[in-house]
């Protein structure tokens, strides 16, 4: 279970949009939440009393929370604050910027996932997705896109023991095309096998695992399979990548939970299921 | 004959049948209302080069850095066929045959008569007939003719090659975009890139063939007592397309490859023997100079679109020369990769990129160099005759030197050898296109093609569609140059797949 949950607000956030993420939360098994703001000035907040209420309203609706206030860079006091405290998991709502938004200011969110190397939750609102709602009658839709990295032997454990409430699980693999069609037919029955034999792992009973192949760049290919499959949560593992394009562009993972249309969780390689 | 053999028989016609179709469409056009044709295609072409014209510039300077990166990058290793296989021609026949393919008659062509024309009519910035001049004039036809011609060439033989012999799909430019666009290669989209090549080969080597036969006839009539009319230049074609058919009933081993060993010989020959009975000294002056210069000026060249001063002598010479390389790349790609099977990239590239344009170099300091000499320091006003007429100037220049009916009669020889060489590569080229990639295609398509080609030429000299259809083989270098482009991405894309789970795989 994801014990303590860091959740970091702007205090721009309205009191459904909290609990929202924390009832989110909670059907992953969060048992402790730390509401956290970070200003730029070191200046006592005015915006205290702001904070204490959001927390106050997650108590009366049964969590267990408490408030925290630093300053500083967000996202780096984000990481900082969590580590400190021994959370298990940062979570936080997806805010909307454009894209000159982003070219002036740059995005939190990607910053966070950039930087964490703990779990992170990005929570979107149903109302960003396609045209699924919570709470669907045949339960959540939980998506894992895999790339068959090394990333899989931390995200598994996630997938079977920390997302007990699976309707269902979809495992996806999106890569790009062989040179020709043989080694084209040889990649697609090695991915297949792959992806049943990741099924196996996370069967458990109650759970529907189904598996399906792409042809594409993960970062696009991904994020439209989550939308055409209506999907609820898109688990992604996330390997820091040294390439050079990279660093200038940023991670896959990065890009996914900032374009997908609904709420991401990025396992990075260094997390350690066993210590949670 | 069941359904489904037919509907396979139509689809491995549909490629040789509709370009066959507009290639007719276009010629009839040319033959029924050249002067339209003539105004539209000129049209045409000159927004083009207006426009874009700096996209050309830019896409040539792309596949010089491609090219250079797959020699020294990390695919430098990998072998154009198996692992273990060696290249089927030696590195002498495989020069030889580059060459004749790629430059060939064109440099025969141009080798006097394009440094006297930058040295005549240089960009409003220099003083016509200065030494400036003339240093701009040599600099400027090595550029034109180097190493970026060859990086073009590379980037499509380079992509055809290594799909073919080394990933086994058919050597067509469609196999190059499988990882991009998957089994889509075979239908609508793969369809259109194969005619659009095959319009863009015809086309050129028309216009090719058609000028190469004017200088035949014109050196013919220097040497001889012959009329330099139409009759002649017919019955030099007629005759020419005689000898290249029966080069490529033949074969890829024993015509084209022995008739280009023998020509880069001659050519050579010819080369020492000029400057032998040049001047020796101000040759060998002005390829070090112009080499240094070349090296030098490389990148700055290579973007240099002069907006502000000589914009006009761009658009008409180096714009129009990258786009007529990028046109004629379907043809030379295809042929330089199907004689490349067994080299690794690294010796590919190298080989490619290197020799022929050290040949080149040097046959524009000694034709360009010897033609210059007699302007600036023997006085001899040869520019203007030059220019007037560029299918003389090389016999122009000769008649002021020893020797000068061997060497005339050595160059027609040559002349028209690289006329067959190019005309026997290309049908071999149109004939594997239009049959799916087969590599030894049936000898009706290559009779078809031959047929066709000369024929478009010799009618097309006559009603004056020539320059049209050049035109229009230039036109299809704007699409050709989006399609090279996306070709550079699906390559590395190929290489990178391998290296990452195949070469890996083997490894372990």
């Amino acid at each position: 279970m994801f014990e303590t949950v860091l959740i970091p607000l702007n205090l721009r956030e309205s009191p459904q949009l909290v609990e929202r993420v924390a009832a989110a939360l909670a059907a992953y098994g969060a048992e402790s939440i730390i509401l956290l703001h970070v200003q730029s000035s070191p200046q006592p907040s005015r915006r205290s009393a702001e904070l204490d209420r959001h927390a106050e309203e997650l108590r009366q609706a049964g969590y267990r929370c408490r408030v925290l206030q630093r300053s500083g860079s967000v996202a780096p006091t984000v990481v900082l604050t969590a580590a400190e405290e021994g959370c298990s998991l940062i979570a936080y709502p997806w805010r909307y910027k454009s894209w000159i938004q982003r070219s002036l200011v740059g995005s939190v969110t990607k910053d966070i996932v950039r930087l964490s190397d703990r779990p992170v939750f990005v929570y979107k609102p149903a109302r960003v997705q396609s045209s699924r709602t919570e709470g669907d009658l045949n339960g959540p839709v939980v998506m894992y896109a895999t790339d068959f990295r090394d990333t899989d032997s931390v995200v598994i454990p996630y997938l079977t023991a920390r997302l007990p409430d699976t309707g269902s699980l979809l495992l996806l693999h999106a890569g790009e095309r062989a040179p020709d069609p043989a080694a084209e037919g040889r990649r697609l029955a090695r991915v297949n096998a792959a992806l049943e034999r990741l099924a196996t792992e996370c069967r458990e009973p109650g759970h529907t695992v189904t598996t399906a192949s792409v042809v594409g760049r993960p970062r696009t290919a991904v994020v439209r399979q989550a939308q055409r499959n209506r999907v609820d949560v898109l688990v992604i593992g996330k390997a820091d990548s040294e390439r050079a394009l990279a660093t200038v562009l940023g991670s896959t993972a990065e890009s996914i939970a900032y374009n997908a249309r609904c709420s991401v969780l990025i396992i990075p390689r260094t997390a350690t299921p066993e210590e949670l | 004959m069941p359904a489904s053999t037919k509907t396979t028989s139509a689809r491995r016609q549909f490629v040789f049948v509709v370009s066959l179709a507009i290639v007719l469409l276009f010629v009839l056009i040319g033959i029924l209302v050249p002067t339209e044709l003539d105004a539209l295609t000129g049209r045409l072409h000159e927004i083009v080069i207006r426009e874009v014209g700096w996209g050309y510039l830019l896409a040539a300077f792309v596949f010089l850095i491609f090219s250079l990166y797959m020699a020294l990058g990390p695919y430098g290793r990998l072998r154009l066929g198996n692992d273990n296989e060696k290249p089927q021609y030696s590195y002498f026949g495989w020069f030889s045959m580059l060459f004749a393919a790629g430059m060939g008659i064109g440099l025969i062509f141009w080798g006097v008569a394009e440094p006297l024309s930058h040295y005549l009519q240089p960009p409003e910035y220099i003083t016509p007939r200065s030494g400036e001049a003339a240093g701009f004039a040599v600099a400027y036809s090595f550029f034109h003719w180097g190493i970026h011609p060859w990086a073009i060439y590379i980037v499509m033989s380079l992509s055809i090659a290594y799909f073919s012999f080394r990933r086994g799909m058919p050597p067509l430019i469609s196999s190059c975009f499988y990882p991009l666009i998957g089994d889509r290669i075979y239908g609508p989209l793969g369809y259109a890139i194969d005619i659009l090549a095959v319009f863009a080969t015809v086309f050129g080597i028309a216009t090719s063939l058609g000028l190469g036969a004017m200088q035949i006839t014109g050196g013919l009539a220097a040497v001889f007592p012959i009329a330099a009319g139409a009759t002649t230049t017919l019955t030099v074609i007629a005759v020419v397309t005689v000898l290249y058919m029966i080069s490529s009933m033949v074969g890829l081993d024993k015509g084209i490859q022995v008739l280009s060993r023998g020509n880069v010989m001659v050519a050579v020959l010819l080369m020492a023997a000029m400057l032998v009975l040049g001047p020796t000294a101000y040759i060998l002056n002005v390829f070090t100079t112009t080499i240094g210069e070349y090296l030098a000026t490389l990148i700055k060249r290579s973007l240099d679109v002069n907006p502000f001063k000589g914009h006009e002598w761009t658009q008409s010479w180096t714009l129009f020369y990258w786009a007529w390389w990028i046109s004629w790349s379907p043809f030379v790609g295809l042929f330089v990769a199907s004689i490349s099977r067994g080299r690794t990239i690294r010796e590919f590239v190298f080989g490619a990129l290197a020799v022929p344009a050290l040949l080149t170099f040097f046959w524009f300091a000694v034709f360009g160099g010897a033609s210059l000499h007699l302007e600036l320091e023997r006085g001899v006003a040869i520019a203007e005759r030059a220019v007037a007429d560029v299918s003389t100037a090389l016999f122009d220049v000769y008649a002021y030197y020893p020797g000068t009916a061997l060497l005339s009669a050595i160059t027609l020889v040559l002349l028209g050898v690289f006329f067959v060489t190019s005309a026997d590569s290309a049908t071999y080229v149109l004939a594997m296109m239009t049959s799916q990639g087969n590599l030894t295609p049936p000898i009706w398509k290559r009779i078809t093609w031959g047929l066709l080609q000369s024929s478009t030429a010799a009618v097309l000299l006559l009603t004056g569609g020539l320059e049209a259809l050049q035109r229009m083989a230039i036109l299809a270098a704007l699409p050709f140059t989006v399609v090279m482009l996306l070709m550079t991405r699906s390559l590395l894309r190929a290489m990178r797949y391998e290296r990452l789970y195949e070469r890996d795989a083997k490894r372990r």
